[in-house]
């Protein structure tokens, strides 16, 4: 098993895909999160642990989380956040702020990660970036009649 | 003689009388540096910094579960930081903790809303963010508000009662 791992999530519009790979597994995951609240593309150090106040974890305990650590800026640098965890959820209305995936895959990385309490991940976030076409000729946008 | 008895009286009715606990120091400190973007004090890093606010949630929110109504105005000032600071998890917890404790303590919310209309925003964002938190059905959001609309209005001034039952139909981040 690693020392250190990696988890990368690729924002599209209004979901994204997260990867984690470990030894045999290898998962590529729908992930969500809360449009009003959008932490900055970047690469945080991330630590599995526990939310402290959400007991429905899937072994039995508190939620299992993958917690992004201190000063995570959000909506292009508006504010900083302490509390941005990727955790399980279904769609944006279980994010004000994390990211979501399936509770079973959260789980499963969560279990494959050691130790726990640690900042052991690397988490990166990207968002999808679209070329469309390429940038009009200076003759197209301002001289369009003077040929005819 | 006679000072000594005055002193042993008074030591003797303080400690027989029921006295509101109030907010511990250190929670309260906590608090302050939270709001104010410092890392606080009574932690000594930032992981538990992190677990520690979680810990601040759960003493606030027990104890105002219990009937202490200083716990539960702390408890909202515990919201109040979490949202202006976007401390996601405990939002997140709030969302799903405070529509449920408003259904079972009308009166005790609106009292300490009533007193610090400057919870208004940050507190009915959440009581109203509670109805679709985790993919919860919307349904009860109308019957909801037709049930407390008039006791918002009795209990919040004017302008604090519109503000309240707009978050609650329409939760937008304050």
């Amino acid at each position: 098993m690693a020392d250190t791992y990696s988890i990368d999530i690729l924002r599209k519009n209004k979901s994204g895909i997260l990867t984690f790979v470990n030894g045999t597994i290898n998962i590529s995951e729908t992930c969500w999160w809360d449009p009003e609240v959008v932490i900055d593309a970047g690469t945080y150090t991330g630590y599995a642990t526990r939310m402290a106040n959400k007991t429905d974890g899937t072994d039995g305990g508190k939620r299992e989380a993958i917690w992004l650590g201190k000063d995570v800026p959000y909506n292009s640098g508006t504010g900083k956040s302490n509390g941005i965890f990727i955790h399980k959820g279904t769609d944006p209305s279980w994010s004000d702020g994390c990211i979501v995936l399936a509770a079973a895959k959260v789980y499963q990385v969560w279990s494959s990660i050691h130790p726990k309490e640690k900042g052991n991940i690397t988490v990166t976030v990207r968002d999808e970036t679209v070329q469309r076409g390429r940038a009009l000729d200076w003759s197209c946008t301002d001289h369009r009649g003077a040929w005819g | 003689m006679i000072l000594k008895r005055c002193a042993l009286g008074l030591a003797l009715a303080l400690g027989t009388t029921p006295v509101a606990a109030g907010v511990d120091p250190l929670d309260a400190q906590e608090i302050v540096e939270t709001l104010l973007g410092l890392d606080p004090s009574r932690h000594a890093d930032p992981l538990t910094a992190m677990h520690g606010w979680g810990a601040l949630y759960a003493r606030q929110y027990a104890a105002a579960q219990a009937g202490d109504p200083i716990a539960l105005r702390t408890w909202l000032l515990v919201g109040f930081a979490s949202v202006a600071r976007a401390n996601a998890g405990p939002v997140e917890a709030f969302s799903g903790d405070l529509l449920p404790y408003y259904r079972a303590h009308p009166l005790k919310v609106l009292a300490a809303l009533a007193d610090n209309g400057w919870l208004v925003p940050a507190t009915c964002f959440l009581v109203g963010n509670g109805f679709t938190h985790e993919g919860r059905s919307d349904v009860d959001r109308t019957a909801f508000l037709a049930e407390e609309t008039p006791r918002i209005n009795a209990k919040l001034p004017p302008a604090s009662a519109r503000a309240c039952l707009d978050q609650i139909a329409a939760p937008r981040l304050p």
